[in-house]
């Protein structure tokens, strides 16, 4: 009789036990090609290394800035000031302009990891040069760039305007040419620090899913590694918290100007002075040290994910 | 039916609920390697290790082996089972023996020699299987002479080494979860901690119990 108890028990334990000996793995951000259409692999040929534009053929190139939501318009604002997600509409943009070719211009725009063909056209009026840029249309968030740029000037100032109706369907820019350098010996500067704290925050805002991936904040060991010069071994890698192999992997991708879509990791590469958002696929370019870095350090850490703080393995 | 419930049955449903829980937990993780995968949950960060032939036998021997011998706590402890049905209590004592000293044990001493963490968890592991082996030969050897008192005294022992199994995951959670070290470290305190702590305590009661 009071076997059978203890069977009755044991079982109502056992209804809630199914994830005690494993933590599900989370979606991983990795840089991936979105399309692999001629088109969508421009990048800027015959960049000049003038930084102020005393010809059209000194505007090709990568142009960098916030990209504000434009609060000008009541309705932003408003918005802007009283959402609490407000702070992740804070974006950097890349416009990048690809070539141009009598008055039409091609090029594509980098925003959070995501990367939009740009096509339009460009005129001269008096000494300013007026673009304008339009994305394809057929995504949600495409939209127009209208811009200025003096000639003698390093500055871009410009607006985007949404086709589609969307939260902020309107920003303003102020960008500047960069001669974008990949430098394997870039350090990491600053420390990772998580505000959330939180294992893993889904979030759903117009469809569009932010996906950030919190793993708490990296210790001193992150600054000893560089991941892109030395080949990372497993008495490195093997008792390295979460954060710092995220961050040792992550910082491959930064160092190739990767444009990151989680909001969390694309704060804290914009605080390293070297880091410029300019590309949404860097897959190609990744040296084959790195990519044996990424392979470990991608098995360190899902294990970590999934093991470090549970019972079981 | 009158149902009288005493201070003993409650240390036993106690027990074997607790038993039960952390059986199931063992179960789960075994799963995992069934089928045969050599890049799966802890093989995942042994990929220098598990290309040895030796170490693929010694790791899923001792996977599939040890969670039987887990389960032997469910027979092998009941006074009641053992008077009752006294072949029950035989057959699971062979089982038990035979499955840690020609499985268990052994591929534990050979995957202790690639232990992770280093030196001190190699001794730590090493250590284990060999007390256990020990522990477990003396036992059968007492009951084969009839001297029962050492006999249980032993298989307490034995049997408190192999509920290190799960002693060794309870403490690394916990010290993970309060003090949230690096893996490696918290497995370093672990290869040690899960094994000779239930050592201490068994002996300790073996102490107590034969004072009183």
């Amino acid at each position: 009789m009071k076997f059978i108890f203890s069977i009755f028990f044991s079982l109502i334990l056992f209804a809630s036990c199914q994830e005690a000996i494993k933590k599900k793995p989370v979606q991983k951000e990795e840089p991936a090609v979105v399309n692999t259409s001629y088109l969508y692999s421009m990048e800027p040929r015959n960049v000049s290394n003038n930084l102020i534009v005393k010809d059209i053929s000194d505007l090709i190139g990568y142009w960098v800035g916030d990209f504000e939501p434009d609060e000008n318009d009541n309705l932003i604002k408003e918005f802007m000031e009283t959402d609490k997600s407000a702070w992740k509409f804070y974006k950097k943009l890349n416009l990048s302009i690809d070539s141009i070719s009598g008055d039409s211009v091609f090029g594509h725009s980098v925003v959070s990891g995501t990367r939009r063909p740009l096509n339009g056209n460009y005129k001269k009026e008096g000494n300013s040069y007026v673009f304008l840029l339009l994305e394809p249309g057929d995504d949600k968030f495409d939209g127009k760039f209208q811009f200025t740029i003096n000639e003698n000037d390093s500055e871009i100032v410009g607006t985007w305007k949404s086709f589609g109706k969307i939260k902020v369907f309107s920003r303003t820019y102020n960008l500047r040419k960069i001669l974008f350098k990949y430098n394997a010996n870039n350090a990491l500067e600053s420390r990772y620090i998580d505000g959330n704290k939180m294992k893993e925050n889904k979030l759903k805002y117009e469809d569009e899913e932010y996906i950030e991936e919190s793993y708490f904040s990296t210790s001193e060991l992150v600054f000893d590694y560089n991941s892109s010069l030395k080949e990372l071994k497993i008495k490195d890698v093997e008792n390295l918290s979460k954060a710092d192999i995220y961050i040792l992997r992550n910082s491959i991708y930064a160092r190739h100007g990767y444009s990151f879509k989680s909001i969390q990791l694309s704060n804290y590469f914009q605080e390293q002075s070297w880091y410029y958002p300019v590309k949404s696929d860097i897959k190609k370019e990744l040296s084959a040290l790195e990519k044996k870095n990424i392979s470990l350090l991608m098995r360190y850490e899902k294990n970590a994910e999934e093991y470090y703080d549970v019972f079981g393995r | 039916m009158v149902l009288t419930i005493n201070k003993r049955d409650v240390k036993w449903v106690v027990f074997y609920l607790c038993l039960l829980y952390f059986t199931y937990l063992m179960v789960l993780i075994t799963l995992q390697y069934v089928p045969i995968n050599f890049d799966v949950a802890f093989l995942r960060i042994k990929q220098e290790q598990i290309v040895y032939m030796h170490y693929k036998i010694a790791f899923f021997s001792h996977v599939y082996s040890s969670i039987f011998v887990l389960l032997a706590g469910f027979t092998q402890f009941s006074e009641h089972l053992r008077k009752r049905w006294r072949i029950v209590h035989r057959v699971g004592g062979y089982l038990y023996l035979f499955l840690i000293l020609i499985v268990a044990a052994p591929s534990g001493f050979i995957m202790g020699i690639h232990a992770n963490g280093g030196l001190s968890s190699k001794i730590a592991f090493c250590i284990l299987s060999i007390l256990w082996s020990v522990f477990t030969f003396k036992a059968f050897l007492s009951a084969l002479r009839s001297d029962f008192k050492a006999h249980r005294a032993f298989m307490y022992r034995s049997y408190a080494l192999t509920l290190s199994a799960i002693t060794l995951r309870a403490w690394k959670w916990l010290i993970i979860n309060v003090f949230e070290t690096a893996p490696i470290d918290t497995y370093k305190i672990v290869a040690w901690l899960g094994w000779v702590l239930n050592l201490l305590v068994i002996e300790l009661y073996l102490r107590i119990d034969r004072k009183g």
